[in-house]
């Protein structure tokens, strides 16, 4: 027996809604098998996934015609708690699979379930933590953990429960980029030296290509295409599709002006250090640099959030303090990383007037503008639809949609892709794009360096809290050395993003 | 009966510590604003009642008992670092949480009617328990504890009750508890 | 590890509801402070941080002006002091608000006293040793980290509406921006119960009725002997 799954899916419903969520779906998972799973957003990725975990039917009560078999022994036969016998499952947000305050009980928690004895649980939390590089970190607070060490965390718990197959959504799409690299290069030896068989949905079809031996193409519930990593690869050079080309401007005045502005944190951690820089209308400016670099800081205070404790801030020519908050912020949209954090109505249209009603405007308008902007962003059909049953693609759209119909001067977005996969991080990005070319100017934050040097005009990058690089964005390759020692290296990630 | 009182599973015992700790923000919040209103100067937490009432109704709508109760006292235990009526919101919100239970077990919840008979339940007990703490704790006289409950229950029960139902046919239509 | 974190949990809980059920049982101011006084004493000898009481400084003194108004305007006990209108201020007025507010405060910070000096895991091995079963014992764990995680989600919602351009200066516009705080908090937790449910059921989560602890509980002869102690001094002190 060399199957690690057999999927037999007729279809996958769940009631009362009656569309499939996955059909026909025939599928055979060799053990050794490394298989990387793509496709659109709701192509039903994820649903698969379940459907082997069990989760589809047993946690998400869905309604299963067909088989699925997972070691030989049939899904619908093993209780979900008993499923972490065969497999480890691992997904997109780590801070909701960590559920212990040290690190170490968080690793033994999925053995301590199992009732192995103290001493075994012992010697494979020590072992995963050593795998996964966070071996001294037994007793650290998870809530203290960044992004990549959390994410580590979470696997090192799945990898000590010692399942043969290791199922995984989207694992990467809260890292950067040596964080994915890192966890890519774990997940390949555990596939290539312990035989581990891995069933991936990927965030960037391109990232994973020199790990897999197989790729799957998910489309409307259905396997539409399954091909090599070479195939795949070959595709993906021959139809690379172009990307708007920013807008090409002369710069225009003066949009936000930081003039020698520091800010520390109580905690006396350094935020930013004699910054000075200034948005002209028309940018469309990408802020780069390595996780604490003072990217995130920089945002805060351009967005008012924080004092500045030495230097002045200048938005369209105002001095950005209290008293002038709420009318320069009327004039700048804001596009946070998490568009959970702002969507509160219980229709996409109530959502997208809600900013155009505090402005008191007639309800005729408001319906105007709340419908053409709607169309603009390829929303119009979900116009009362609850925004919690989006997609979070859609979700993120939406947010855009809520800034754009307040017409706003600047739109300063942060990492406004993260979590999202290509296609979707390209939707995005193009409604930025957009904005951009009517003469706006874009603030955009992202570890995403090819998707900066896509769209942005000119690339701000931040080293140690301070503007380190500040060039056109054509400049990037010229300037790739100063680039690439603060961590930074366009090149390689462009290539990697091009050829897999 | 049992199924329409009664949620075992590891969904509805995570909803009741998640929820709680929202039930446990969203009472700091409204206290807060309380504190700024003269009404809370004199001890009425309106607003902070209103959403007391509304939280103890959602969490055992969307994931029934034990989770109610688990919530309710999630809530009122780390209250202990925002309200010194701690001890008394221990047996005012299990009361509140089983009062909604009942009648969500009889009723389908679908219409006002159902939520109007489950707030007033919930608002007259839960106040009333908090009122003998206001006696016990805060050492004010009964007259003045009795008619600040009442006060507290005419504004919180109608209030709560849009709230609840407003909030609970959202989520529903959501298609997140599902 | 410290002498108070050795401390077995259902220790502490009997310091703890001993010092409570005094505070509430006790009609005297004195022995309401004295209370206090103890468990900041207790506090200080054994673990020199004070912070937890510094945040619960400002509640407790909107709480004593509360108290101290409506004493102040409702009192009618002892002779009058003081009259205008319909306002008037009885002599009985302060001792009430003294004895309210001195026991609000020691029933409050015994309490803190509890929570802050037993680790979540501690109380969910307490529970367990109750015979809860561990799917609701460890419930403590899964709230203690999750608090300060959402507390923080709260914060990012609040500024995000608020640079959003929600006003939120006078009480009227903190009021209206209540909903669109808390709406967004609410969505994303139902989502996460989910996700974490999920993740824990997919860890075995339930899968029988015992599990592994690294620690065991084990009342030690000294604590059993302490909290005899203890019991007779409460019960002396309040019922003899």
């Amino acid at each position: 027996m060399n199957d690690s799954v057999r999927l037999n899916i007729e279809s996958l419903t769940f009631p009362p809604e009656t569309a499939d969520v996955l059909k026909n779906i025939d599928l055979t998972v060799a053990r050794g098998d490394f298989i990387a799973i793509t496709g659109d957003a709701a192509s039903g990725k994820s649903m698969l996934l379940h459907s082997i975990t069990g989760a589809a039917v047993e946690f998400f009560n869905g309604e299963l015609q067909g088989t699925v078999r997972v070691m030989g022994h049939d899904v619908a036969d093993i209780p979900l708690t008993r499923m972490c016998d065969h497999v480890g499952y691992m997904m997109q947000e780590p801070q909701n699979q960590i559920v212990n305050i040290t690190v170490a009980d968080e690793v033994a928690f999925g053995v301590a379930n199992m009732n192995l004895s103290l001493n075994e649980i012992k010697k494979r939390t020590s072992a995963s933590l050593r795998f996964v590089g966070l071996d001294g970190f037994e007793g650290r607070s998870t809530d203290g953990l960044s992004g990549g060490q959390a994410q580590r965390a979470v696997l090192a718990g799945v990898l000590a429960m010692e399942t043969p197959l290791l199922i995984l959504d989207q694992p990467t799409a809260e890292l950067d980029e040596k964080g994915k690299q890192e966890l890519f290069a774990r997940l390949k030896y555990l596939n290539k030296e312990k035989g581990v068989t891995v069933v991936m949905v990927m965030d960037r079809a391109t990232d994973i290509l020199a790990y897999s031996n197989r790729i799957l193409i998910m489309g409307g519930g259905e396997i539409i295409e399954e091909c090599s990593p070479d195939e795949y690869r070959k595709r993906l050079c021959a139809k690379s599709t172009p990307r708007l080309s920013p807008a090409k401007k002369p710069a225009g005045s003066t949009n936000i002006e930081l003039r020698d502005v520091s800010f520390t944190y109580d905690d006396g951690f350094v935020g930013c250090e004699n910054i000075d820089i200034s948005i002209n209308e028309g940018d469309f400016a990408g802020i780069v640099g390595i996780n604490g670099s003072g990217k995130t800081t920089l945002i805060k205070l351009m967005e008012g959030l924080l004092k500045p404790e030495s230097g002045s801030i200048e938005v369209f020519n105002t001095p950005l303090i209290k008293k002038n908050l709420s009318a320069l912020r009327s004039r700048i949209g804001f596009l946070f990383q998490n568009p959970d954090l702002q969507i509160f109505a219980t229709t996409v249209k109530d959502e997208v007037a809600f900013t155009l009603k505090m402005r008191k405007l007639p309800a005729e308008d408001i319906r105007e503008k709340v419908q053409g902007i709607l169309t603009e962003v390829g929303l119009a059909s979900y116009a009362d639809v609850h925004p919690q049953r989006l997609s979070r693609s859609q979700r993120q759209k939406l947010a855009v949609a809520s800034i754009l119909v307040g017409d706003p001067d600047i739109i300063i977005a942060d990492e406004p892709t993260s979590g999202l996969d290509e296609n979707q991080s390209i939707l995005i990005m193009d409604l930025l794009a957009d904005f951009h070319r009517k003469g706006k100017t874009v603030v955009l934050v992202t570890h995403d360096l090819p998707l900066a040097r896509s769209y942005t005009t000119r690339i701000v990058a931040m080293h140690e809290h301070r503007v380190a690089v500040d060039i056109p964005t054509e400049e990037t390759f010229s300037h790739g050395s100063a680039l690439k020692r603060i961590g930074l290296d366009f090149q390689r990630e462009e290539l990697a993003n091009d050829l897999g | 009966m049992n199924k329409k009182f009664f949620r075992t599973d590891t969904k509805a015992l995570v909803g009741s510590i998640i929820l709680g700790i929202v039930f446990l923000i969203a009472s700091q919040a409204s206290g807060f604003i309380d504190n700024l209103l003269p009404t809370g100067k004199a001890g009425m937490y309106l607003i902070n009642g209103t959403v007391w009432a509304s939280f103890t109704a959602l969490i055992v709508l969307l994931y029934k008992q034990p989770a109610g109760l688990i919530a309710a006292e999630v809530e009122a235990f780390t209250s202990v670092f925002y309200s010194p009526l701690w001890v008394a919101f221990i047996f005012a919100n299990a009361v509140g949480s089983l009062a909604v239970s009942f009648v969500a077990a009889r009723y389908s919840m679908e219409k006002w009617s159902h939520h109007i008979l489950a707030m007033f339940f919930c608002n007259v007990l839960g106040n009333a328990i908090a009122g003998v703490g206001l006696v016990t704790i805060f050492q004010l006289p009964v007259s003045v504890a009795i008619v600040e409950t009442l006060i507290t229950i005419a504004v919180a029960w109608p209030l709560s009750t849009i709230v609840t139902k407003l909030v609970y046919d959202s989520i529903k239509n959501s298609g997140l508890a599902r | 590890m410290t002498w108070v974190e050795e401390l077995d949990p259902r220790t502490k809980l009997a310091w703890c509801l001993c010092l409570i059920l005094s505070a509430l049982l006790s009609n005297v101011v004195m022995v309401e402070v004295g209370i206090l006084i103890l468990v900041i004493a207790t506090d200080c000898f054994f673990s020199r941080d004070l912070k937890s009481y510094r945040i619960l400084l400002p509640v407790i003194l909107v709480v004593a002006s509360q108290i101290l108004i409506i004493q102040l305007l409702f009192c009618r006990e002892g002779v009058p002091l003081w009259q205008w209108g319909v306002i008037s201020v009885y002599s009985g007025a302060t001792p009430a608000a003294a004895l309210g507010i001195s026991r609000t405060a020691a029933v409050t910070f015994a309490a803190v006293q509890f929570m802050t000096r037993t680790p979540a895991m501690d109380v969910a091995l307490m529970l367990v040793s109750w015979r809860i079963p561990y799917r609701y014992a460890m419930l403590t764990i899964v709230a203690k980290r999750f608090l300060p995680l959402m507390q923080r989600e709260y914060r990012a919602i609040s500024e995000s509406q608020s640079i959003r351009g929600i006003p939120t200066d006078g009480i009227k516009d903190k009021i209206k921006s209540l909903p669109l705080a808390l709406m967004p908090l609410l969505f994303r937790a139902v989502r996460r119960t989910s996700d974490i449910a999920l993740s824990m059921e997919l860890k075995g989560y339930g899968r029988s009725n015992q599990r592994t602890f690294e620690k065991q509980l084990c009342l030690k002869n000294r604590e059993k002997i302490g909290m005899l102690l203890l019991f007779s001094v409460f019960i002396a002190a309040n019922f003899i």
